[in-house]
């Protein structure tokens, strides 16, 4: 009874160890990342950043077909650089956090379209509301980092952000553009 | 010898009573706006009107002290003693500067706090600062306190004008006024 046991806990920690070193491998470096969007109130573009993000992107040249990405932001996180403002889009109305804390995108499949062009399609969902997107993307490899970086319109009334007498997209327009620029250090 | 005016001229009226106007607007949508509770599309329209109208002051301003400066003022009745004149040159002089430092100071708040401004919505104005979280409650206490030294020269400015009117009878705020064209004695 007690070797297959202990050899089941070893096998447990391999799988773990090994998963572990290959997240790693891949995941996202978030000090050297960046997620920002932006949007324009009345004509003003304003710009805010999402501070606390996780995820990996699979991506060997060689081996296409199992390139993947998985990103998730920590919709808590976001800094428009004023805290009353920060508190006001964790409510119900804005990104309601206590029921949705983190929006995702999962890619499905991503193609290479050039030399350092790539384009990922995949699933984003916030607020509980999914959408299946297409984005473009640039790819800089530089030694062991690579920086995956674009843009993304969505429509904010899409996924109910900015609900109730927010809908007014001449106050608030329906249009927000995420820009991202993704690192990941395969050598570490 | 040159003959003197005995009134401003129609365009230093226009743009007085304009920019009073404007100016008073100005004052109470501010202290509207940032009195109301929470964050409301209301409330931020009313931010980016109070932003247009200090704007829309500052280009004002600009124009009426270049005529200001190309326009002697009509001379004030022979019955005001020496001190007021002074009095008088200091208040004019600080409202013009407060014309101008009011709406900049504004503008620098809303720069440092990370709204650039659009005028109408339609034009973007230039973005001379970044976001700056240091100089954000500095710049919106400049803004206050400028604002409020303004509230009560314009309350001195409006007391003194009347006083001279309704008090003194003599021409001061006549010369500010349309109408007639000659002044009594």
């Amino acid at each position: 009874m007690k070797q297959p046991k202990a050899l089941a806990l070893l096998v447990l920690f391999v799988t773990a160890f090994s998963a572990l070193v290959f997240a790693a491998a891949n995941s996202i470096d978030k000090k050297t990342s960046a997620i920002e969007i932006t949007f324009k109130q009345e004509g003003v573009p304003v710009s805010a950043k999402f501070n606390d993000f996780s995820g990996s992107i699979d991506y060997d040249p060689a081996n296409i077909a199992a390139a993947k990405a998985q990103l998730v932001v920590q919709l808590t996180s976001f800094d428009i650089g004023d805290d009353a403002y920060n508190k006001e889009v964790q409510k119900k109305t804005w990104f309601d956090t206590t029921q949705f804390p983190q929006a995702t995108f999962t890619s499905a499949s991503i193609k290479a379209l050039g030399a350092d062009k790539l384009q990922a399609q995949g699933k984003l969902v916030i607020k509980g509301r999914s959408q299946d997107i297409t984005v473009p993307i640039t790819l800089k490899q530089n030694g062991n980092i690579k920086i995956f970086s674009g843009s993304l319109p969505i429509k904010r009334l899409y996924f109910n952000i900015g609900d109730g007498e927010w809908r007014d997209t001449d106050v608030l327009a329906d249009e927000v553009i995420i820009k991202f620029s993704i690192a990941t250090n395969t050598g570490s | 010898m040159t003959m003197q005016r005995e009134k401003y001229t129609a365009t230093a009226m226009l743009l007085h009573w304009l920019l009073a106007l404007l100016i008073i607007s100005a004052f109470f949508l501010g202290l509207t706006m940032t009195n109301m509770p929470g964050i409301t599309p209301t409330k931020l329209k009313y931010f980016n009107w109070h932003k247009w109208l200090g704007v829309t002051i500052l280009a004002l301003a600009f124009i009426r002290a270049l005529w200001r400066l190309s326009h002697k003022a009509p001379p004030l009745p022979a019955t005001i003693p020496r001190w007021q004149h002074y009095v008088s040159a200091a208040t004019h002089l600080a409202l013009y500067v407060l014309m101008f430092a009011v709406p900049l100071s504004g503008y620098f708040y809303s720069l440092a706090a990370g709204f650039k401004v659009v005028y109408l919505g339609l034009f973007p104005l230039p973005v001379l600062i970044d976001p700056n979280p240091t100089l954000k409650p500095i710049l919106k206490a400049t803004h206050y306190w400028l604002t409020m030294g303004m509230a009560a020269l314009v309350v001195m400015h409006v007391g003194a004008a009347l006083k001279h009117h309704f008090w003194d009878r003599d021409t001061v705020l006549l010369r500010m006024l349309p109408g007639r064209k000659k002044l009594p004695g």
